[in-house]
């Protein structure tokens, strides 16, 4: 009985010191802690590194060849036809290949195809397969296989990312196969969507004797990694491909685990527990930068955000609303208040580097007596109401920076958050007057990254501002079938600067990716999809 | 005749609830607990009702990222969140919203579910056993689960977050109001009043509401705390109020990817949500006390 | 005896249809369709249109409802949308995960409710009384999710004692279960001392301390036995709610239990998994209900005198 007071009082007493610890809220001192620990590990394991060979080609080392890496969530299903989730992808862009696949400067390199060749009309692609790849088990891959998974994969609705653009596929002889396309389609589309990790090479005995439910669960392939094991909830386990036709990779064994929660995945690497963590939020960027044993590498993703408008809703059926808006979306307060700076501000839909960037365009730099002037001219000089639709926590914080400037207009603005399916519903069916949203495509290139919200033909299917500019259809139908990058680059000109003046959606932000990481951890170049080929990675002496 | 005494019935109904009343409050004066936690609500209320004149609703809403997330400070009192907006005016204002969900929702459960329960409770036979197996059904899926669904196929905001946990608390109050009226439906003053031809519906609203108020008022109150917690939870998980609305739980849950480096943002609101929670289980507690004067001994 | 189980089993059929109606309807009302929510930007509206046909998307609602309904009771719960794979197999890997918390949080609030209750019925009104009935009070009053975010504040943050997220170790779950337990812990101090409080005023118990039985054998042996109906009740009843996946715990401590696997199927429209999750947890909390009811028996001879006669 007595004991059973003490327990009670203790856990009062434990209640008043939590309150008091996190009411302090100082943690410099517990971080430096943490990072001393971090650095015994690390050190450690540096050591062990500078023992082995530790060459570029991956030879076998005795230093640490182990690594950990943490990302948001468990994957659904490891069958790469049947799951459209970068969980399963980052297990099976190692675990099998696909007929070519990106380089670091995103272009497209051989892989299970060692060349090929396009018909003249740019519709059929020929691929010469590898005579000497090896499934995991053992077996050769053949044409066979090619042209099975490439079939499967046509047949599986969530692989349309890679074979969306494909309508069928033959047999030429053992060692060609021909994929034949829906229509004329830029090259670099077609490559960079058959790399994507959604459509790879399956083994065909192997699929068809284990059964489509047991390969979701035990995934087989060519890839430098062979699938050891699936934790459900918790991690996957991978061991390297010794026999890898492109080299045997540097690490060994690798586990990714699930850790939804940055924060924690922030703690985890801090003391050590995993070595990488995939895309930690911007808020974390601080604490990570301050610790000197852990580094970021970062890249551009090929994604942006922006906010849309229903052109077919008054008032924003008024351009000059539209612009006046955009001149009062802040991008900077969005960057930095919210992003902590991490991303690009953008101006238009794609990079600098992309075909068809101008310079010549309108930019929306923050203005709020310029979007007062404009409001008023189109006849709204004491503003209006409206609703902002999101769907993410992050962009309904984009969305309060942008509701707190329009106040100032006199626009009062209400933010809506849905759940996706939702949002698809009032967006598609246009009971909306502006949303935030973001995008990502499979290449840079101006089709990829905004025709879905603003060519006529998509209203009703993926266009949801509902704008319809003949002119920008016909360019856009034009550059579908155009193969020569300078014409190709005249059309994406005039699409940006049109619509810049029309201002449909207004893009802000363009995404970053980032793995955070052990600081002896050798990340050669940052994937856009964040799949993350770990071939490519090592450990550093 | 008959008119004579059923006046002197009803006369003498009056100074007995009347004199019950003063019973209960003094057996509720006695109980420390219940009077700390009567000061609280009663202190929280007033916040509430007199939120605009502590301080301006634009403070609340009004963002300045330059000063976001900084600690307690002489200018902002309990520190600024992650759009530099002053915590201490969020939950000042965020009072009305909490407070007033609790409330609403318990009041209407409370009249709707006491409605059938009472109906269901009288008539008995078989309405009643069509009613109460719905309930059954309603009970037996998880509140929590029953909100979120109710929550997505509404969408969120305010109004939908209600109408969300007043159908998960329908069936408590159902319950309850029946289970009452059936103990006492066959008590002997009811049946002296049906024989002396009283109608039905006055006989639930005067004689079997009034002698089943304890208990419900004891649940209610519980319930107005469970409420805010159910609301502030489905916040939490990203299903509650809209922003900016400074609703306790949504301030809190705006703080959860700061707890490292701005706790303060996660500790206030919570210590408001508990504070409210608090003092309505402690009037609560007290009023079963007082009106069950058979634990006191 | 025999008959009375069979009867509540029987009775359990009915309601779980009505679950089963209420659930599926409230599915069938969240805006969109499965394939807009599991493709994402990606997929071309054909490809959707595709796997929309091949859910069986488009037949009308009853007939969805029916064949579900029929599929169930050839002991077939569907696959998940979202996943592909089987509905049973996705909810009993995260069982476990589910279990583990459901128990320690109860064996935690048991250990210490049942004896702090006791405690405060054999002195009524001394110090340990008043603050144990203060503390049930406050403690029910904490959001549990603010619980497990200034515990994870203290012990992962600050003093890096306990991990802060999943659910691999028995360390996982020490700060989930004490997170869980409160509301129950304060349930059980409170029901404890009033149940205690009647049973230590009856004769019986006078009798025995007559015949010259000391204190703590009186309290173990005759007034705690008869005390444990409601103890029982209250430990067995939020048992089986937490069966049920505690959903914000499990969010906080991003645990892969059913809490989270279920509230993750919601928002996705995965209805397969949603119902399938329901309807479990239904079944559940009615077999630990009568399990309950079977259990009076045991502990109290008055209930098993009413079974034996025949009564329901």
């Amino acid at each position: 009985m007595k004991r059973n007071r003490w327990l009670c009082l203790a856990m009062a007493g434990l209640m008043t010191a939590s309150m008091f610890l996190a009411g302090c809220g100082g943690n410099g001192n517990s971080t430096t802690a943490a990072g001393g620990e971090t650095k015994a590990g690390g050190t450690q394991g540096a050591t062990e590194a500078n023992a082995g060979a530790g060459t570029e080609t991956g030879a076998a080392t005795t230093g640490k060849d182990s690594l950990i890496i943490g990302h948001w969530g468990d994957p659904p299903s490891l069958d790469p036809n049947n799951s459209m989730n970068d969980c399963s992808m980052r297990v099976t862009t190692n675990v099998f290949d696909t007929l070519v696949r990106m380089d670091e400067h995103f272009k497209a390199q051989p892989c299970i195809a060692e060349s090929w060749t396009i018909s003249d009309d740019g519709t059929e692609y020929t691929f010469k397969i590898r005579g000497d790849v090896k499934f995991h088990n053992g077996d050769l891959l053949t044409v066979d296989d090619v042209v099975f998974s490439i079939d499967r994969g046509i047949n599986s609705p969530k692989a349309s990312p890679s074979y969306g653009k494909v309508a069928g596929v033959e047999k030429v002889d053992d060692q060609h196969v021909k994929v034949i396309l829906k229509a004329p389609y830029n090259q670099a589309q077609i490559l960079a969507n058959l790399a994507l990790p959604f459509g790879p090479i399956m083994s065909k005995s192997y699929v068809e004797s284990v059964g489509d439910e047991e390969f979701a669960r035990k995934p087989m392939g060519t890839g430098p990694y062979k699938f050891v094991e699936w934790v459900k909830g918790e991690k996957v386990i991978l061991e390297a491909n010794e026999d890898y036709f492109m080299g045997a990779p540097s690490i060994k064994h690798v586990e990714l685990v699930t850790i939804a929660d940055t924060s924690a995945a922030l703690l985890n690497l801090e003391s050590g527990d995993i070595d990488a963590y995939c895309d930690i939020q911007t808020s974390d960027y601080g604490l990570a930068q301050s610790n000197p044993d852990i580094k970021i590498v970062e890249g551009n993703a090929l994604g942006y955000e922006f906010l849309q408008f229903n052109t077919k809703k008054a008032p924003f059926d008024n351009v000059k609303v539209r612009q006046a808006v955009a001149y009062a979306l802040d991008k900077d307060a969005m960057l930095q208040g919210i992003n902590d700076g991490i991303g690009t501000k953008l101006d238009t839909v794609v990079l600098e580097d992309a075909i068809g960037y101008t310079d010549k365009i309108t930019k929306y730099d923050y203005n709020l007596e310029k979007a007062k002037a404009l409001l008023a001219e189109a006849g709204y000089p004491d503003g209006f109401t409206c609703d902002i639709h999101v769907i993410s926590d992050l962009y309904a914080k984009y969305a309060q920076v942008l509701q707190s400037s329009l106040l100032e207009i006199g626009i009062k603005a209400e933010i809506k958050q849905e759940e996706l399916s939702a949002y698809k519903v009032t967006t598609g069916g246009g009971n909306y007057d502006m949303a935030i949203n973001g995008c990502s495509f499979t290449v840079m290139d101006v089709y990829e990254s905004c025709g879905d919200s603003v060519i006529g033909s998509k209203i009703g299917e993926t266009n949801n501002t509902f704008y319809d500019n003949p002119r920008v259809n016909e360019l856009f139908d034009e550059a579908l079938v155009t193969v020569d990058d300078a014409k190709l680059g005249t059309l994406y000109e005039e699409i940006l600067v049109t619509l810049s003046e029309d201002v449909p959606i207004v893009p802000f932000i363009w995404r970053v990716r980032n793995v955070t990481c052990n600081k002896d951890l050798n990340i050669p170049y940052m994937d856009p999809y964040a799949f993350h080929y770990l071939k490519d990675w090592s450990w550093s002496s | 005749m008959m008119t004579v005494a059923g006046k002197q019935e009803v006369d003498l109904n009056a100074e007995k609830k009347r004199s019950q009343l003063l019973e209960v409050w003094r057996r509720l004066k006695k109980s420390k607990v219940a009077i700390v936690g009567l000061v609280i609500l009663i202190f929280l209320i007033f916040i509430a009702v007199f939120a605009d004149l502590l301080v301006d609703y634009n403070v609340a809403i009004k963002q300045d990222l330059v000063h976001k997330l900084q600690g307690p400070s002489a200018e902002h009192w309990l520190g600024t969140d992650s759009f530099g907006r002053d915590i201490l005016a969020r939950i000042i204002h965020g009072s009305r919203i909490s407070l007033s969900i609790g409330f609403i929702a318990v009041i209407i459960s409370l009249i709707v579910g006491g409605a059938i329960g009472s109906i269901a409770g009288y008539y008995g036979g078989k309405l009643d056993m069509i009613v109460m197996r719905f309930i059954d059904v309603l009970m037996s899926i998880p509140s929590m689960l029953m909100c979120i669904c109710v929550v997505t196929v509404l969408g969120p905001g305010m109004s939908n977050l209600m109408v969300a946990v007043t159908i998960s608390y329908v069936a408590t109050f159902c319950v309850i109001v029946r289970s009452s009226i059936l103990t006492i439906k066959n008590s002997d003053y009811i049946e002296a009043a049906r024989a002396t031809g009283v109608g039905t519906f006055r006989i639930i609203l005067k004689h079997i509401i009034p002698n089943t108020m304890g208990p419900i008022m004891v649940q209610a109150t519980l319930s107005i705390g469970s409420v805010i917690l159910s609301a502030a939870g489905l916040s939490f998980v990203g299903l509650g109020v809209m922003p900016p609305t400074p609703e306790w739980g949504a301030i809190l849950t705006e703080g959860k990817e700061f707890i490292r480096t701005a706790p303060h943002i996660v500790l206030f609101p919570g210590i408001a949500i508990m504070l409210a929670v608090m003092s309505l289980n402690f009037l609560g507690d007290g009023l079963r006390d007082a009106l069950d004067p058979r634990l006191k001994q | 005896m025999y008959k009375y189980v069979v009867k509540r089993i029987l009775l359990m059929i009915p309601v779980l249809l009505g679950i089963s109606f209420v659930v599926f309807f409230l599915m069938d009302l969240t805006p969109g369709s499965p394939a807009d929510i599991i493709m994402g930007d990606l997929a071309t509206a054909e490809a959707k249109a595709q796997l929309n046909e091949s859910l069986g998307w488009n037949q009308p609602f009853l007939q969805r409802y029916v064949e579900y309904i029929v599929n169930v009771f050839h002991g077939d719960f569907g696959t998940s949308y979202v996943s592909g794979l089987p509905v049973f197999q996705e909810l009993f890997s995260r069982f476990p995960t589910t279990f583990r918390l459901a128990l320690y949080s109860m064996v935690l609030a048991s250990l210490i409710g049942i004896p702090v209750g006791i405690a405060c019925a054999v002195k009524q009104y001394s110090l340990i009384d008043s603050f144990s009935t203060i503390f049930a009070l406050i403690f029910i009053s904490i959001p549990s999710f603010w619980l497990g975010l200034l515990m994870i504040i203290v012990f992962s943050v600050q003093l890096h004692l306990l991990p802060s997220f999943g659910s691999e170790s028995f360390a996982h779950f020490i700060m989930p279960a004490i997170t869980c337990s409160g509301a129950t812990l304060a349930t059980l101090i409170r029901m404890t001392r009033s149940t205690m409080l009647e049973v230590i005023r009856q004769d019986y118990i006078r009798t025995a301390y007559a015949k010259g039985a000391t204190k703590g054998r009186v309290i173990v042996k005759h007034a705690l036995q008869n005390a444990m109906i409601p103890i029982i009740t209250i430990v067995g009843v939020n048992f089986g709610y937490m069966l049920g996946g505690a959903v914000i715990t499990e969010n906080v401590f991003g645990m892969s239990g059913v809490g989270n696997l279920l509230l993750g199927s919601i928002r996705n429209k995965d209805i397969p998994m949603v119902m399938g999750g329901v309807l479990i947890i239904a079944v559940m909390f009615s077999i630990i209900n009568l399990l309950l009811d079977i259990l009076y028996a045991f502990v109290d001879p008055r209930v098993k005198a009413q079974y034996k006669k025949g009564g329901t």
